[in-house]
């Protein structure tokens, strides 16, 4: 690390921040394997530091430093414990120390079942204690500790809570047909949120997290759904002789932005979260309009429509008004996402080699490509704090999820299958 | 009957036709072709009939991203129309498709487009809209898996099904 940025580093640390934006990955970064009672076995503290280190690789903050170059011999977890000169002669910038208790143990739960990790992370050149936290689980819980240890690191590093363990809905079609599923990010904790045997598509979360939004064919034309989660309820919100498809909730999740074929082309109509009934027609007419988004506020959705000939992005308010065009390079632009701190839109372009995400700053209408002849990418999401984007990928030959920081610089593969598909990220929890 | 036979000869893309079906004629009881009577129903047929009345039925292929109807398009139209004509008992599903490019919701909305031409062009040439339902299954169920533009082409396309069940019952049967 230069000097220049040595110093930008501690006068950052100054408001406790090191970094703001992933994607550069060259911030020197070491994890040691957890600290653990002499007599354990060491299983529990494999999995959950396979959890850490992985996590914060996959954040786009940091070169994670390789294991087999660490020169520390001690095991001390807390300042004063260890020498941090071992650190400073590899380079270490950000040193991430884990100690791990298991279920019961007198130092975390006596005779109880919860198991704790604590996580202490140093800043090394400035030999500085960034922060220390002890978590508690039970001993299911592991890969949650890891979770919630890396965005405990990223949250003293950056400034902002990481977005490990949060869940993805997804349609999948591991039992040979399209159903939706929950998943962590990382791909782990797979569960079925449908499994009628139909096809299932474009999943999207309330606001709450407490209900999904879909489009199925169990009635064999695509119907629009709602499922609450937690009842496992489930009631019909628009189910017109036609297409019914491509949800978005509004931000306080009261009304459903959809798109529907009623005479000719689809038309993007808001209607009651609750019942389905129709509050206003959005558009009409001027071709194929499909995939809306709310933008954060509510009051302006995005959309995808053939007014001016080939597929555009567009925004509008959903009170009533003109539509803006907003995209004008490539001849085909669907799917747009906007993230959720409104800064952002995502979406899909055609190029000559295949279907590649974008995104657009909606203040400099700067473009970003985050994929350039990789197969088809497709189903942009963003993550709750708009810092990266999940999208389907077909560059291995068969169609997994991605992960990418919203500068496309660094992308992580999450699933270790083929045929998943349009991802929709979690909202944060309240 | 002359009426299978005929609607055989109509089209060139019955591969699969059973002859046995032919055989077992669906109409020997002579009870068609009084339009607007309630003759013997759709579900009545056995499916091998079905099937063989269904494979009657020629696809329609589209170009990339588009829902216009070429020559051989309307052609197959002009003979899908005719066996419906002939057949005024029959409802069919138009099922509209679109290759694996573009995205999953785009391509429903397609698929609706290219079904709604099609049902558009049946109703020109005289079929009653009654007995044309629709459905797009966008880029979910392809003809053929993989890709390339051979492949793409097959798959974007619409397709004809016999319609059973209570919707299909053009009349009832004692």
């Amino acid at each position: 690390m230069t000097p220049i940025l040595l110093a930008l580093c501690q006068s950052a640390l100054a408001q406790g921040i090191i970094i703001d934006v992933p994607g550069s990955a060259d911030i020197p970064m070491a994890v040691p394997k957890p600290q653990l009672p002499a007599t354990e076995p060491a299983a529990l503290a494999e999995e959950i530091w396979s959890v850490v280190f992985h996590d914060l690789e996959f954040s786009g903050y940091f070169e994670m430093q390789n294991p087999s170059g660490y020169v520390e011999k001690g095991k001390g977890v807390e300042p004063g414990q260890f020498d941090m000169n071992a650190w400073t002669l590899i380079k270490t910038t950000v040193l991430v120390k884990t100690r791990v208790y298991p279920a019961g143990h007198a130092a975390c739960d006596p005779g109880g079942s919860k198991m704790c990790a604590d996580v202490y992370v140093y800043y090394v050149p400035g030999s500085q204690k960034l922060a220390s936290k002890r978590f508690r689980s039970t001993a299911e819980g592991a890969r949650q500790l890891g979770h919630a240890i890396a965005n405990q690191v990223l949250l003293a590093t950056t400034g902002s809570p990481g977005v490990f363990g949060s869940r993805l809905a997804a349609v999948g079609t591991k039992t040979g047909n399209k159903e939706i599923y929950l998943m962590d990010l990382d791909g782990h904790g797979v569960t079925p949120v449908t499994r009628n045997g139909a096809i299932n598509l474009s999943p999207a979360w309330s606001p709450d997290g407490s209900q999904i939004a879909w489009t199925s064919y169990k009635k064999a034309n695509p119907d629009l759904y709602v499922k609450d989660l937690g009842t496992g309820r489930t009631r019909t919100i628009s189910n017109v002789k036609g297409v019914n498809t491509s949800p978005d909730f509004s931000p306080d999740g009261t009304k459903l932005a959809l798109a529907r074929s009623v005479e000719g082309d689809s038309d993007v109509f808001l209607v009651d979260a609750r019942t389905g009934t129709e509050i206003r027609r959005l558009t009409s007419g001027g071709g194929i309009d499909v995939s809306p988004d709310f933008v954060p506020g509510g009051a302006d959705i995005v959309f995808a429509s053939e007014r001016s000939g080939g597929s555009q992005i567009y925004r509008m308010p959903v009170g009533g008004g003109e539509a803006t065009r907003l995209t004008f390079a490539g001849d085909f632009n669907v799917d747009p996402v906007v993230s959720p701190d409104g800064t952002k839109v995502a979406y899909v372009s055609r190029s000559p080699s295949g279907f590649d995400v974008l995104v657009a700053d909606l203040e400099t209408k700067n473009v970003t490509r985050i994929t350039q002849d990789m197969g088809d990418n497709e189903d942009p999401t963003w993550s709750p704090d708009s810092k990266y984007v999940v999208f389907s990928s077909t560059r291995t030959g068969r169609s997994e999820l991605w992960i990418s920081t919203a500068d496309g610089r660094h992308q992580s593969r999450l699933t270790e299958s083929g045929g998943w598909t349009q991802p929709a990220w979690a909202p944060a929890a309240p | 009957m002359w009426l299978v036979a005929l609607s055989l000869a109509a089209c060139r893309h019955n591969a699969h036709t059973d002859p046995s079906a032919l055989r077992a004629d669906p109409f020997a009881a002579g009870t068609l072709e009084v339009p607007g009577a309630a003759g013997s129903a759709t579900a009545s047929l056995s499916p091998e009939v079905r099937a063989a009345l269904e494979a009657n039925f020629a696809r329609v292929h589209f170009a990339t991203d588009s829902a216009l109807l070429d020559p051989e398009a309307r052609a197959a139209l002009a003979a899908n129309a005719a066996i419906l004509l002939d057949h005024r008992d029959v409802r069919v599903e138009v099922q509209g498709h679109a290759d694996e490019r573009g995205t999953v919701d785009y391509n429903l909305a397609l698929g609706q487009r290219r079904g709604r031409v099609v049902i558009d062009e049946l109703v020109a040439r005289g079929v009653g809209p009654a007995r044309l339902a629709l459905v797009s299954y966008g880029e979910e169920r392809p003809l053929v898996a993989g890709g390339g533009e051979s492949v793409w082409a097959e798959n974007r396309r619409a397709e004809f099904r016999l319609l059973t069940g209570p919707q299909g019952v053009h009349g009832t049967i004692d």
